[in-house]
């Protein structure tokens, strides 16, 4: 028992730092990209600063693609004729690029975050 | 006025008092003489008071830029040489004039830097009748506290047992010397030697840096709340060399001890009472785990659909003082697919050298492992990020068997993401003790890119605790094509686990 407790201790500590809020409860924004012709719909997409925002990815292809960005720290395969969801943010306001791991060269695009 | 005075003379004393109490806990451990600390405290403050004298010529050198550069150049000076103690401790702690003189001169520099700002705080003072009193009562609260707070470390320290209270002392050491870099950092910035960037990230409205939790975190590990991206990236490398450093040592140590058997080395002294806990393992018939290392990696919670990945990781530990945590290696294969959005699957085969319980010298196959990942909710869509691993691991020649069951979570915050995984472990079979287990991996890693990602690990469980630095990135070969590593060494933080237990990971995703 004794050699549970601090890991026990270390474990609950973890937890209540997780926990500590961090964004508000409000309504998460929805918003759309589709995949056509290895391209994404918009390309350019904005959004409010500092708000969780859901991306709804629409996969209108037959084959898969993978959306993918370094600076929204997301990586998301969509099999084809599916749809995927990402969730972002909260972000600050600024230009984040994405593209699709499977077409890198055409399919490309950016989340970009407008102040209030 | 009265307050201000006690916050400006706090920070001064607090950071120097901290260093000094970490530094005189460490000399009594050792048995060390300690009069180089009252010939250091001594010339600190002749030195703080030539300094107040020189100021104004002093800050004219380099065209205005003399007072940060001085005090950059001292800050520098003490992160070498508590590169140098932490060196010398590493490789066993023995006592010589040149490290006796190092932690001499890292206690004068740190009392003439901080005790010369009081001194010219104070002088400024000295013709102002009115308020010299309350600004001296201030200031001597000031001091009050931050001797209480050096003391408290100081006893702090010397209640924990010989090893403990070493380790501790090193890795306060570690954080005191790179938030010495990040602050030269700064006052280099300031006069325009670096270049200066916005600030990375805010925490004032998380820990502001004018509250008593802001100063000691200032104070032990150089916290701001307002840091630049070079301060970030110095005091992360300081860290990371100062770890390197740590690792060589404690390297060096362990082939000295091998070359001369029995072990002389100083935490070899603390080797008695290791001996006995081996020898009540023994009788108390230790329960033998199937990779008795608790350093493994840390999982993330997430499965992309159609992914196959080819995976190989393998830890190797080194001990100066346990042959049975001495040069263990551990090596895992493994293949692995996802069958839907939400599971993956890996099995691995599991070989390993100089395992605890085995005579065998060489690499031999030991056993094999069933992995299942359910990633629970979406990346991003909650505070955190959750899922859950199912291992079944087998032993072949012993036969014994081990289920766990492990929550998986993630959480970011901005460029940082903390991992954590909590694993309930059951064992059982015929050469164990059938029993239930805990462990816990945790890992705060900093998204610098792509191709190269710092993280700092921690891990704890019944084979001990390890704390250490790690390396990972990844590299895109073609569509949908990757290769991730990690790699990193960490040190033991009790007698149970190895001094250092290096590990590596590559996985090829297609």
């Amino acid at each position: 028992m004794t050699r549970m407790a601090p890991v026990g201790t270390i474990w609950l500590l973890f937890i209540f730092i997780f926990y500590l809020p961090s964004s508000s409860r409000a309504a998460t924004p929805v918003f759309e990209i589709e995949i056509k012709n290895h391209l994404f719909y918009p390309s350019r997409l904005e959004i409010p600063a500092h708000t969780k925002v859901k991306l709804l990815i629409y996969n209108r292809d037959p084959t898969p693609e993978e959306f993918e960005s370094y600076e929204l720290n997301r990586e998301k395969v969509i099999t084809g004729g599916r749809k995927g969801v990402v969730f972002i943010g909260p972000l600050a306001p600024g230009e984040y690029p994405f593209f699709g791991e499977f077409n890198p060269k055409t399919a490309l695009g950016t989340i970009v975050v407008i102040p209030e | 006025m009265l307050l201000t005075s006690v916050i400006i003379v706090l920070r001064e004393v607090l950071e120097a008092a901290l260093m000094i109490s970490i530094l005189l806990a460490m000399t009594r451990k050792l048995q060390r003489d300690h009069r180089w600390i009252t010939l250091g405290l001594t010339l600190g403050l002749v030195g703080a008071f030539l300094h107040a004298s020189v100021i104004s010529t002093v800050s004219e050198w380099f065209d205005d830029a003399g007072q940060e550069v001085t005090n950059a150049s001292m800050q520098i000076a003490i992160y070498l040489l508590l590169l140098a103690i932490n060196a010398s401790l590493a490789r066993g702690g023995r006592s010589g004039f040149w490290i006796n003189l190092a932690t001499s001169v890292v206690v004068a520099l740190s009392i003439a830097r901080e005790g010369f700002e009081i001194v010219i705080y104070l002088s400024g003072f000295a013709h102002n009748p009115e308020n010299i009193n309350r600004v001296l009562t201030g200031a001597s609260l000031g001091m009050g506290v931050g001797f209480s707070i050096g003391a408290l470390f100081y006893y702090s320290l010397l209640a924990l047992s010989y090893r403990y209270a070493l380790i501790l002392s090193s890795l306060l050491l570690t954080l005191v010397g790179a938030s010495m870099c990040s602050q030269a950092t700064m006052l280099l910035m300031q006069v325009d030697w670096l270049p200066s960037q916005i600030p990375l990230w805010d925490s004032s409205g998380w820990v502001s840096e004018n509250s008593l939790t802001g100063q000691l975190m200032y104070a032990l590990m150089g916290y701001e709340s307002t840091p630049s991206a070079l301060q970030v990236g110095v005091y992360l490398t300081s860290l990371g060399i100062m770890e390197i450093v740590i690792v060589l040592g404690i390297v060096l140590r362990h082939r000295d001890h091998r070359h001369r058997q029995p072990a002389t080395s100083t935490l070899g002294r603390g080797s008695a009472s290791l001996v006995l806990v081996l020898v009540l393992a023994i009788v108390t018939a230790k329960p033998a785990r199937a990779d008795g290392s608790v350093v493994d990696k840390i999982y993330d919670p997430y499965v992309q659909p159609l992914e196959i990945e080819l995976e190989w990781r393998t830890v190797y530990t080194l001990d100066g003082d346990d042959d049975a945590l001495d040069q263990r290696l551990l090596h895992r294969l493994g293949l692995g697919r996802s069958v839907s959005d939400t599971w993956f699957v890996e099995g691995y085969l599991i070989a390993s050298k100089n395992e605890e319980g085995y005579s065998d010298d060489n690499l031999f196959l030991e056993g094999y492992e069933l992995e299942a990942k359910w990633q629970l909710t979406e990346q991003g869509e909650y505070d955190a990020d959750w899922g859950l691993l199912f291992e079944l691991e087998s032993e072949r020649d012993r036969n014994t068997w081990e289920f766990s069951t492990a929550l998986l979570s993630v959480k970011e915050w901005g460029r940082w993401v903390g991992s954590a995984n909590l694993f309930a472990i059951y064992e059982w079979g015929e050469s164990i003790k059938n029993e239930l287990e805990s462990r816990i991996s945790l890992q705060l890693r900093y998204r610098l890119s792509r191709s190269l990602e710092p993280a700092l690990e921690f891990y704890a469980g019944q084979e001990g605790q390890s704390i250490g630095a790690v390396l990972q990135g990844t590299e895109s070969l073609g569509v949908a094509k990757k290769i991730h590593w990690e790699a990193g060494a960490l040190t033991g933080v009790s007698e149970k686990s190895p001094d250092v237990t290096f590990r590596a990971l590559m996985e090829y995703e297609f």
